[in-house]
């Protein structure tokens, strides 16, 4: 009796799981450009459920044997209706068109509602998803597309200032943001100590910023992952697109090179600052000048394979006629395959190599010295997407990076009477396993959960590895043999973050994150400089970790046309760094007894009003917070605030498509001012008055505010043929904005001490010429 | 190496140069006040029998009167074989003593007492360093001439070296904070040059060069840092007892040159 009431149990729950299931799965691209779309929606009609494309445009959605209509859609794009009759498993490679092939032939603007509710069903909080073609309407310094600048317009992430690319996310230092450009991390994302940035956002496909939060597949830095994709290549025709501005210009290469099957891509960017230098007697010999370089090819060998292999160069030169020269700049490259093993996974294994570097020549007559400096590394990634059913979404690899830092290195000439070193290269391997599985429990309740598990081993190299004391002298010097494990730390990352979706328009969501940061950069200036140094955690320094909470609110208005969205966070930080008074940061083989080590603490408030839809678009975002450090030796071991903490930041971003060809733009900032130190007292040394400090970081620079305007004429949009007119004027009311401000003996009475503030850029008008060839 | 003073006249160039000009202004800013501290100046100079220590007090920033002198403190300094001497006023803030002779290698002891407080600072004279010339050393900047002067003079090796300089052009002391150490000339002739504004041709410029102490070093090196921006802080004095200022035991040298 009791066997066949098993029987019957196992045959009912047999049965019902018997139903049977099948896999829609394939890849989803733009019907002109053959570009795959990135985070594309596929919705089953009437059912509320659905999948989005991963970041090679692949899909797969599982469901009951049966009869549907899919939607496939995306943002800019007409979303396409297919009718399956779903009885095995289907490979469906969709193409949709984009709107913008069809708004400029058209006498009005066509308004689309889009019902795009992302920001309140996604249970990923703390992100913001950047559209190069909302980018280029943004009017900018120079009339510089520039991703990064624009990136710093929305709430949580703070520019680092007027002439410092660097930015600042949710309380953080500038290195604690992990810049990748197709999977490579980029070092040093600024060219010309500060002013632009070194991605070009012609060949921008994608840029997403998860300020924290991000999901167990990315690691390494502790405040935010910045990853960005470019474009892979019109497969289908030539384009030849470029702007020539004021003070840069840049041209954008692309085709296929077997059509629908390869294409290549190759865009560059130079300025020629330098030519207005020639202008000037005084300065006539001397070079300034940036570059970019991207390029690309990628090549579908079959349905299920894919390779790729992209480059990207940059390179930055300064100098002073021939006596003195500095040059720094990145240069990655990345090798991919992307194989879709079944329906249901897809596998994607790269091989990265990226490497930041610079150089100060100094020579004249007889001397001549170089200082160098750099670092290379070597990363092997391996990800399986795992698509179990409509329920679960999971992700899982492992990946492996070498770092080698050469800290300096000095060639010098015998009539220099400068000894050449090299200071000893520091090797180390960071290593990581992840899972993370996208879980959808009920219609209303979706997590993300994962962990990651990071190991960062510092491998001896042969010569002397220190240990310091409390004081910052050397205690102990050992000798390691080449390659052995000095140093090993390994951290556990917890990642989860949830959504309620509790009514049509609104959500909840909750976030925690563990990250942990194994390499830092030195740098205690106030602006970035390209001679900042990287260094490995050791026996002295250890690994950074933060733990991040944030809970938000999310809620749309008027069908998705108003996205707000209110998100609080609370950081906690250890193994943070700072550095001794008068700290000797350049070419020191001691560097390390000059750091100092603390805690720190950054918490929140983020607010935006964004409106996505109609012929006026834009947001407010205002974002109110507090971020501070306690190191050990610092401000008579007391909190202090950090150099980025920014109480208020606000800012205002319209656009107006006036007609479908003049479209007007304007934004304005308004933020408190950074955190400084200034003297609460002068005395006198060698007849020359010096400064007393107090507090570190007691004061504040007055507050920053300026208001741009941009206006943007859609000339010629042809078959063959399109260009555009882009005007733009930077800091419309010249305000003289504080970039520093310094102490000085008055010129007429010495005894009378005068604050100076200098400030950089008033009124900026640009003009650029924007063309394509299609 | 003045590397971050050439990246600045570098961005300056830039700035000027290129697109817009950069504008400053005298602004009002509203400081916090410190109560006045002792600053201590002291040398015991190498080859001479007189010796200085200056004391002044500190003020708030926006007091515009001149820095108040110390005259009623009670100086010595002492060797390290008991050897000692007292220092009287001899101008306001200024102490001398007088037919003391140092010598290398011996350590001297400075104690300040003044208003109930005590400061003391010690230094050991390091060997002797002569300087061998003074050269100059040019390079074009568009088309004025930078002319920068260097002090030769043949390093220690394996020993750690710094050096600090007074110049005068036209016998007028010329306004800086000259400092140079030997991390990447040890053991060498060192070169290194000294960059100062108004020096032109046809000038005479006199070079005192003080062999100094790690310590005193870093002092001058941490104002040195202040100025250029990076997050400003008190230099370490070696004094302990709590005044500002250092104590600063050092062989000296002289040279001469005119600018061709």
């Amino acid at each position: 009796m009791k066997n066949y009431i098993i029987f019957t149990l196992l045959f009912i729950c047999f049965g019902a799981f018997s139903q049977e299931k099948y896999t829609i799965s394939g890849t989803i691209a733009d019907s002109t450009k053959g570009e795959e779309l990135i985070n594309a929606k596929i919705t089953v009609k009437g059912l509320g459920q659905g999948t989005f494309s991963n970041e090679y445009g692949f899909y797969s959605l599982t469901l009951p044997k049966g009869t549907y209509t899919l939607i496939y859609s995306s943002t800019g794009y007409d979303p396409k209706e297919v009718a399956i009759e779903l009885n095995q498993n289907l490979v469906i490679n969709q193409r949709i068109s984009s709107l913008a092939d069809k708004v400029h032939q058209m006498a009005e603007v066509k308004v689309t509602a889009k019902k795009e509710d992302q920001n309140i069903t996604d249970p990923i909080m703390g992100v913001e998803r950047l559209n190069p073609a909302a980018v280029a309407k943004i009017p900018v310094l120079l009339g510089e597309k520039d991703i990064i600048k624009s990136m710093q317009l929305l709430p949580g992430v703070k520019s680092a200032g007027e002439g410092n690319a660097g930015f600042y996310v949710r309380g953080g230092a500038a290195d604690q943001n992990l810049i990748l450009l197709d999977e490579a991390p980029v070092y040093n994302a600024a060219h010309l100590l500060g002013f632009f940035s070194t991605f070009n956002s012609d060949a921008i496909k994608d840029a997403v910023l998860y300020k924290g939060n991000q999901p167990a597949n990315f690691g390494g830095r502790l405040s935010s992952v910045l990853d960005i994709k470019m474009n892979e290549g019109n497969n289908k025709r030539y384009n030849v697109s470029g702007g020539i501005g004021v003070i840069s210009s840049r041209l954008n290469v692309e085709g296929p090179i077997v059509k629908d099957k390869a294409s290549f891509l190759i865009s560059g960017r130079r300025t020629y600052v330098d030519m207005f230098l020639r202008a000037s007697d005084k300065f006539k010999d001397n070079t300034l000048y940036f570059y970019d370089l991207n390029a690309k090819v990628n090549y579908r060998i079959n349905q299920k394979n894919r390779v790729f292999l992209s480059g990207y160069f940059g390179r930055d030169k300064l100098g002073l006629g021939d006596a003195f020269g500095i040059d720094w700049g990145n240069a990655t490259g990345t090798a991919r395959w992307n194989h879709i093993i079944n329906d249901k996974l897809f596998s994607n294994t790269s091989v990265i190599f990226s490497s930041y570097d610079y150089k100060i020549s100094i020579s004249s007559s007889d001397v001549s010295f170089d200082i160098k400096s750099s670092i290379k590394d070597i990363n092997l990634k391996q990800e399986f997407q795992y698509f179990i059913n409509t329920r679960n979404k999971m992700r899982f690899g492992i990946n492996a990076i070498n770092h080698n830092i050469i800290p300096g290195q000095i060639d010098a000439n015998e009539a220099s009477g400068i000894n050449p070193i090299t200071l000893t290269p520091n090797k180390s391997l960071e290593a990581a396993a992840f899972v993370t599985n996208d879980f959808t429990l009920t219609e209303n309740f979706t997590l993300s959960y994962g962990l990651r598990l990071s190991t960062f081993s510092l491998l001896g190299n042969g010569q002397n590895t220190y240990s310091y004391d409390t004081d910052g002298d050397v205690s102990d010097t050992t000798v390691y043999k080449n390659n052995s494990f000095v140093k090993t730390y390994p951290i556990l990352e917890p990642r989860v973050s949830m959504s309620y979706v509790y009514s049509k328009t609104a959500s909840f969501k909750a976030a925690y994150a563990r990250n942990a940061q194994y390499i830092h950069l030195v740098s205690n200036t106030t602006t970035s400089s390209p001679t900042d140094l990287w260094i490995p955690s050791s026996m002295n320094t250890k690994p950074e970790i933060c733990d991040q909470v944030s809970i938000g609110w999310f809620k749309n208005f008027k069908e998705n046309a108003y996205e707000m969205n209110i998100e609080t966070y609370y950081k906690s930080m250890q193994n943070q760094i700072d550095y001794r008074n008068g700290a000797n940061l350049q070419a020191n083989e001691l560097i390390e007894g000059e750091l100092l080590y603390g805690i720190g603490r950054a918490y929140g408030l983020e607010f935006i009003l964004k409106k996505k839809t109609g012929k006026f678009t834009g947001w407010v975002g205002y974002t109110l917070s507090r971020s501070e450090r306690k190191i050990e030796g610092i401000n008579n071991n007391q909190w202090y605030a950090s150099k980025q903490d920014r109480t208020h930041d606000l800012s205002v971003v319209g656009i107006y498509d006036i007609t479908p060809k003049l479209s007007v733009s304007a934004l304005f900032i308004y933020y408190t001012g950074n955190a400084v130190t200034f003297p609460s007292g002068k005395y006198t040394i060698d007849g020359q008055t010096q400064f007393l400090y107090t507090e570190r970081n007691g004061y504040r620079m007055p507050a920053y505010h300026r208001m741009d305007i941009g206006v943007t004429w859609y000339r010629k949009n042809t078959e063959k043929f399109e260009s555009s007119w882009n005007f733009s004027l930077y800091n419309v009311y010249g305000r003289e904005n504080a970039y520093s401000i310094t102490f000085r003996q008055n010129a007429d009475n010495p005894a009378v001490t005068e604050a100076v503030q200098t400030s950089l850029f008033r009124w900026v008008p640009s003009i650029t010429y924007n063309f394509k060839f299609k | 190496m003045k590397i971050k003073l050439l990246l600045k006249i570098a961005l300056i160039a830039f700035l000027i140069g290129g697109i817009n000009t950069s504008c400053t202004k005298v602004i009002d800013v509203d400081l916090n006040s410190k109560d006045p501290q002792f600053v201590i100046e002291g040398f015991v100079t190498l080859g001479e029998t007189t010796h200085r220590v200056n004391i002044t007090k500190s003020l708030d920033i926006d007091q515009g009167i001149a820095f108040p002198t110390v005259d009623n403190a009670v100086v010595t300094i002492t060797d390290d074989l008991g050897a000692s001497t007292s220092l009287s006023l001899v101008s306001p803030g200024v102490y001398e003593c007088t037919g003391y002779a140092v010598s290398e290698g011996r350590t001297y002891t400075l104690t300040v007492s003044v208003d109930g407080k005590v400061f003391v600072a010690s230094g050991k004279m390091m060997q002797d360093i002569p300087l061998s010339s003074v050269q100059t050393f040019e390079f074009a900047f568009g088309p004025d001439t930078i002319h920068a002067v260097v002090p030769l003079r043949q390093d220690i090796a394996n020993v750690k070296n710094f050096f600090q300089f007074n110049l005068y052009n036209n016998h007028e002391r010329v306004v800086g904070n000259f400092i140079q150490s030997d991390q990447y000339n040890d053991g060498n002739m060192m070169m290194e040059p000294l960059f100062a504004d108004g020096i032109d041709s046809g000038d005479t410029i006199d070079v005192v060069m003080f062999g100094i102490e790690e310590t005193v070093y870093d002092y001058f090196y941490t104002l040195q840092q202040n100025e250029q921006g990076a997050t400003p802080a008190n230099p370490t004095s070696n004094f302990s007892g709590g005044c500002l200022g250092y104590f600063s035991v050092r062989t000296k040298d002289v040279g001469q040159i005119v600018i061709p």
